[in-house]
């Protein structure tokens, strides 16, 4: 049996598919204080129903991006740092800019390590690698024994240069690991220049490991005494770590969660063979989009965790960098609860404010008191009255309630619902036209509570004429994390050394560790980071199998393309990457008994009428049960599980073959 | 849809910024992002910019208008596909280190835009590398100083332009990358553009960039109404420069359309303090803006709101060829106060006390090498707590070069890069603390250090007390010191020592008890 896990910070979603096929699906509450238990009580349930005793744990949690955004309960551990002599306030100035330009109120994000545990160690190396001051183990000794007396749970050893030479840190390190269970050193989480995001990297991986430790450990425990023989876990950049390599550097895993569900997308992407496709996620207070090409999600490499993000982007200097792969996601405050009011000038606005899911939108009845863009679908009619979320049953009256306080419900609702819209269309153009892409040309693979649906209203934004509603939208990243290849991505620096003789060995590695987890078929890539000689930044290119090619060729080439002109410089190698992908054996398997029991219904539905308020009037417009049509329709709206999917005017959507839903623009 | 031209073009104009980071060569540009990126409509009336440097992004709204006058006189004929550069402060609105490019967008055969990017060259010839000279008596000791030239035609980078002007600067290379990548930013924003337009329809295009700039001016003139009723609020602080204090005035009504502004100082100088009319306009837009909170597009629209009234001839709007190197620097960050204190009695819930008001300058140079940094100070305490430490608070919001970067480009150690403990200003909510940098020289190094705040440090406000002035201190190896006061220019043999002490930030609000 296979069980996926994705912990949110309110709910957990389980999806267990039994050997004979059989699907089950749980959603339990996930408990702050120990979430292992919720967690595997929740899996023992499904256990129950499947009647097995054994199988693999696939999990995604939200756990480390929680616990830097400063949820309550999820405190970041205590860490202790030790640092070059005269750089005690290297994480606090930072890169010395406010995140945002012209608000007086600007802050800087908080401090990580607070003062009374970072340690200035007088030591010194040169940008040559040159150790000009020795550590002294008895000055390291006695911050350290100073650090456990005032409760620190871990250490991170940040020095200058330990880039080019990290005797200094592995020194002071191998000391602290006498003293500390949990310690990291900066040239081991990032051995690459430029202090402040190399120190930051570590930090933050101090700063969580003892909890994510202790929760992956417990975990484990549960699942092991249950008869489970692995836990995997999803990693930001959509690969799977095993659970003690994620317990050990657990900025790898911040963000586990949206990446399971872009992985699920370039797995449907795959399937149905569409080159070109949007991920887009809307849940409650965000929505994420992500390209997928040729099956393939794009990565980055600058990433801030906790930070704040801006026209769609992170805001720099919000919150802390962690350097890594990260699914290349772009990220708006448009979700289920996100706030409608009137500014200054008259205009209606739509957020960056949510309502968070308690009390949520008016329409649940909690006590909510300002409208939303849940309420703004119910008084459109989009989410037919009477329909039931979680367990509550939505009132149409209260969203008209809200609304009516801003104006004629019906037009500031469709306002409201065109400018969120607009809002997610440019999250998209961001991971689309921005990198250079035309949407017109891709297809939107919709999930999350919300995404199904904007889905046809985002896309009539941005020219997208084809959309695709997989099976399960509300629970879609769970699924994704069961469908996810296994993915080893190794680097290493190339400096003076020749870069295939570089690539030949980052490839016999990749390989070493692609088949340790068993799989099936492995394919290798490469690129490499490269620059001219004097520039500060790389662009990642894409290099043949073979050795045969020249380097100065293909980046002049990538650099025409990127910026329009190529210089008579030379070029250098800085960063050789070799990525190794493990077929997921398990995948065609699942996608089939996923099919096969995509015609159960797992959720109480009739079918109708409703009226809708479609482009300035009302509208008689037929309800469906997402497993129960077939044909062409549209106008319509089509109630799935956690979900509904609206097709707007102008669309006819249908099932295929596979279970899924597609939509088509005329 | 006219949020969406007006955003999509927001967002290019920051992809145009990353695009020049990405392709530069100096540390300064790559590392320290000191460059800033802006598009206009077919009449240089700015429509939309990312957030880059106050003191670059206020002055494009003098510069652009400057230009395409210039443009105008000089028959100057524009095609699609050229890019235009210069660095005359006299057109671009800053100084000559500054080097503006600018490509026309065509569509349909017609004017519709225009594209700019401003990016700080530290190597830009003259008579001191860095272009930072003490002892200018014109533009012309700053620096090469070029009018506009024509560096591609067709979207085609001109290899020939770019190297004749890169004939005239120290560090040939650098330059001729660093403006290479100001194309690359044009260019990627040019595809964009040009997509954007394509894709909402040239009418409903022109209608957006219209629609976005009335709505900021009914913003801007919504939320001013609400701050400044009608009644004057006035303020003076002070400028030194070396030898004596300047006061440096302001007077601000507002009245219904728009807000009158009078800034009044002292005639011109015969030294680089003079701060051409784009950096006077950009320090007072810039506050206002604070007093927005930043809820306002920054775009013509917000701008046209302000009419600002400098005599001609004085410190603030000097005659060509005045020196200008040190106004965006210096002069920029004062204004910027005067007007923040003038704001503050009209919004004393909003406006912070005076932040460290320098960007303290430091140039250092050798054989074939320049760098060039400003150093972040201390924000001032605000109303609702205390200012933040070790930051960049009002005209610059430059990046640092990390540690790391300048040991491996430049013979130089930094010993420290710390807070200066206890620069705050005191009071109910306290400043951001200063910073203390320390270089130590491994070889023959000359030094050029300009600031401010020197003698006293910045304002407290509604009783908080002052921060601590700066204080810059070059150590000799045998421990002999010499203390430099606004200006300092010399030669640190190998292993002296420039410490580097940024001021905090001014207190707000009175924190004794007693009432």
């Amino acid at each position: 049996m296979y069980v996926s896990v994705d912990t949110g910070g309110t709910f957990t979603d389980i999806v267990a598919i039994c050997s004979d096929g059989r699907i089950f699906l749980q959603k339990v509450l996930t408990s702050i204080d120990n979430p292992w238990k919720s967690i595997s009580m929740g899996i023992k349930s499904v256990m129950d129903s499947c009647g097995e005793r054994e199988g693999v744990i696939f999990h995604a949690s939200t756990i480390a991006t929680n616990m830097l955004l400063g949820q309550r309960g999820l405190e970041t551990a205590r860490s202790a740092l030790l640092i070059t002599s005269g750089f005690k306030d290297l994480l606090t100035i930072a890169r010395q800019n406010r995140p945002r330009l012209y608000d007086p109120f600007f802050k800087k994000p908080r401090q990580l390590v607070p003062d009374e545990l970072i340690y200035e160690v007088n030591e010194r190396t040169l940008h040559s690698g040159e150790v000009v001051k020795k550590v002294d183990e008895l000055e390291v000794e006695s911050y350290l024994k100073d650090a456990v007396a005032k409760g620190a749970e871990s250490v991170a050893v940040v020095f200058i240069n330990s880039y080019a030479n990290p005797l200094n840190e592995d020194i002071a390190a191998s000391i602290a690991s006498k003293y500390f269970r949990f310690v990291i050193e900066s040239s081991r989480a990032s051995p690459s220049p430029r202090e402040y995001e190399r120190g930051s990297t570590a930090v933050v991986n101090a700063a969580l490991m003892p909890k994510i430790h202790e929760y992956l450990s417990r975990l484990w425990d549960e699942l092991r005494d249950m008869g489970f023989a692995n836990l995997y876990v999803m990693s930001s950049s959509g690969g799977l770590l095993e659970w003690e390599n994620a317990a050990r550097s657990p900025s790898r895993i911040v963000e586990s969660g949206p990446a399971a569900g872009v992985v699920g997308a370039s797995i449907i992407a795959s399937l149905l063979g569409i080159e070109r496709a949007i991920a887009f996620d809307m849940g409650g207070t965000t929505a994420k989009a992500s390209s997928i090409i040729n099956g393939v999600a794009s990565l980055t490499n600058e990433y801030e965790v906790g930070g704040e993000s801006h026209h769609g982007r992170l805001v720099k200097g919000s919150g802390y960098p962690v350097r890594g792969s990260f699914i290349d996601l772009a990220e708006v405050s448009a979700g289920g609860g996100t706030v409608i009011w009137r500014d200054k000038a008259g205009a209606i606005r739509v957020g960056p404010h949510s309502v968070g899911s308690m009390p949520g939108p008016m329409c649940y009845g909690l006590g909510g008191d300002e409208p939303t863009i849940t309420d703004a679908n119910v008084a459109l009619g989009r989410i037919p009255p009477g329909y039931i979320s979680g367990g509550i049953k939505l009132s149409e009256e209260l969203a008209l309630k809200g609304l009516s306080r801003l104006g004629d419900p019906s037009l500031v609702a469709a306002e409201a619902i065109g400018l969120a819209n607009m809002e997610m269309a440019r999250a998209i153009r961001l991971v689309t036209v921005e990198r250079g892409h035309d949407p017109e040309l891709f297809s939107l693979i919709a999930y999350g509570g919300g995404g199904p649906l904007h889905a046809s209203g985002v896309a009539n934004e941005i020219g997208v004429r084809s959309i695709v509603v997989p099976p399960f939208p509300g629970l879609f990243s769970s699924l994704g994390i069961l469908l996810s290849d296994h993915i080893v991505e190794v680097s290493a620096f190339v400096g003076a050394q020749e870069l295939t003789d570089v690539l030949r060995s980052l490839e016999s590695r990749a390989l070493s560790h692609a088949s340790g987890l068993g799989s099936g078929r492995v394919s290798l890539h490469r690129f490499v980071e490269a620059r001219y000689k004097g520039q500060g930044w790389e662009l990642m290119v894409e290099l043949p199998g073979s050795d045969d090619f020249s380097l100065k060729k293909i980046f002049d080439e990538a650099h025409e393309r990127t910026y329009g002109y190529s210089l008579d410089e030379d070029v250098e190698a800085v960063v050789a990457h070799v990525i190794a992908v493990a077929e997921n054996p398990l995948r065609k398997d699942i996608i089939s008994r996923l099919s096969g029991s995509a015609r159960t219904a797992f959720f109480d539905c009739r079918s109708g009428y409703t009226s809708v308020f479609i482009d300035g009037s009302r509208e008689k417009v037929p309800v469906y049960c997402r497993y129960s049509f077939v044909e062409d329709v549209g106008p319509a709206v089509i109630i799935d599980y956690g979900s509904t999917i609206f097709v707007d005017k102008g669309w006819r959507a249908w099932r295929d073959e596979l279970g899924v839903i597609r939509m088509k623009r005329d | 849809m006219l949020s969406y031209v007006y955003k999509s073009l927001a967002f290019t104009a920051e992809e145009m910024g990353v695009a020049l980071k990405r392709a530069a060569f100096s540390p300064n540009i790559r590392d320290r992002m000191d460059h800033s990126c802006v598009i206009a409509d077919g009449d240089g009336r700015i429509v939309a910019q990312a957030e880059h440097i106050p003191v670059h992004l206020g002055s494009f709204h003098v510069g652009l208008r400057e230009f395409l006058s210039w443009i105008d006189k000089h028959g100057f004929g524009l095609s699609s596909g050229d890019v235009i550069a210069t660095n005359d402060p006299f057109i671009t609105g800053t100084h000559v280190n500054d080097v503006i490019l600018v490509a026309p967008v065509y569509y349909g055969g017609r004017l519709v835009g225009l594209l700019s990017n401003k990016a700080h060259h530290v190597s830009i010839g003259g008579a001191v590398p860095g272009g930072l000279n003490p002892d200018a008596r014109s533009i012309y000791d700053e620096g090469f100083v070029f009018e506009p030239v024509l560096i591609a035609e067709g979207w085609r980078l001109s290899e020939d332009r770019i190297n004749q002007l890169a004939e005239n600067v120290e560090l040939r290379r650098v330059f001729r990358g660093d403006l290479a990548a100001q194309f690359a930013s044009l260019y990627v924003g040019y595809q964009k553009v040009v997509d954007a337009i394509s894709r909402f329809g040239l009418e409903n295009y022109e209608r957006g960039l219209e629609g976005t700039i009335d709505y900021s001016r009914r913003l801007a003139l919504s939320h001013l109404s609400e701050y400044m009723k009608d009644e004057s609020h006035s303020a003076s602080d002070i400028l030194e420069v070396p030898g004596k204090d300047i006061e440096i005035r302001a007077s601000l009504r507002f009245e219904g359309d728009r807000v009158r502004v009078e800034l009044s100082s002292a005639p011109q100088l015969g030294s680089p303090f003079n701060a051409v009319l784009g950096v006077s306009f950009s320090a007072v837009s810039t506050a206002i803006m604070f007093l927005l909170r930043g809820a306002v597009p920054a775009n013509h629209g917000f701008y046209s709101v302000i009419d600002l009234r400098v005599e001609e001839g004085s410190l603030l709007n000097p005659y060509r060829p005045s020196p200008v190197g040190f106004g965006n620097l210096e002069t920029s960050m004062r204004i910027f106060d005067v007007v923040s204190l003038a704001l503050a009695h009209a919004a004393p819930n909003v406006m912070p006390a005076a932040g460290s008001g320098t960007m303290m300058n430091v140039v250092l140079y050798g054989d074939n090498w320049v760098y060039y940094e400003t150093i972040a100070g201390g924000s001032g305490g605000r109303p609702d707590g205390p200012g933040v430490s070790g930051v960049h608070s009002s005209m610059t919001n430059t990046l640092n070069t990390p540690v790391e970067v300048i040991e491996k480009e430049y013979p130089i150690l930094i010993e420290a890069y710390k807070l200066r403990r206890g620069s705050g200003g005191r009071g109910l909510h306290r400043g951001g603390d200063g910073v203390v940098r320390i270089y130590k020289s491994l070889g023959k190094t000359c030094y050029v250090v300009v600031g401010n705040r020197f003698r006293r440090g910045p304002w407290g406000l509604w009783g908080g007390g002052d921060g601590l002035p700066a204080k810059v201190i070059v150590k000799r190896k045998d421990n002999e010191s010499l203390n430099i006061n606004v200006v300092g220019k010399g030669v640190l043999e190998s292993n002296d020592r420039l410490v580097i002490m940024t001021p905090g930030g001014g207190g707000w609000g009175n924190d004794e008890a007693t009432y």
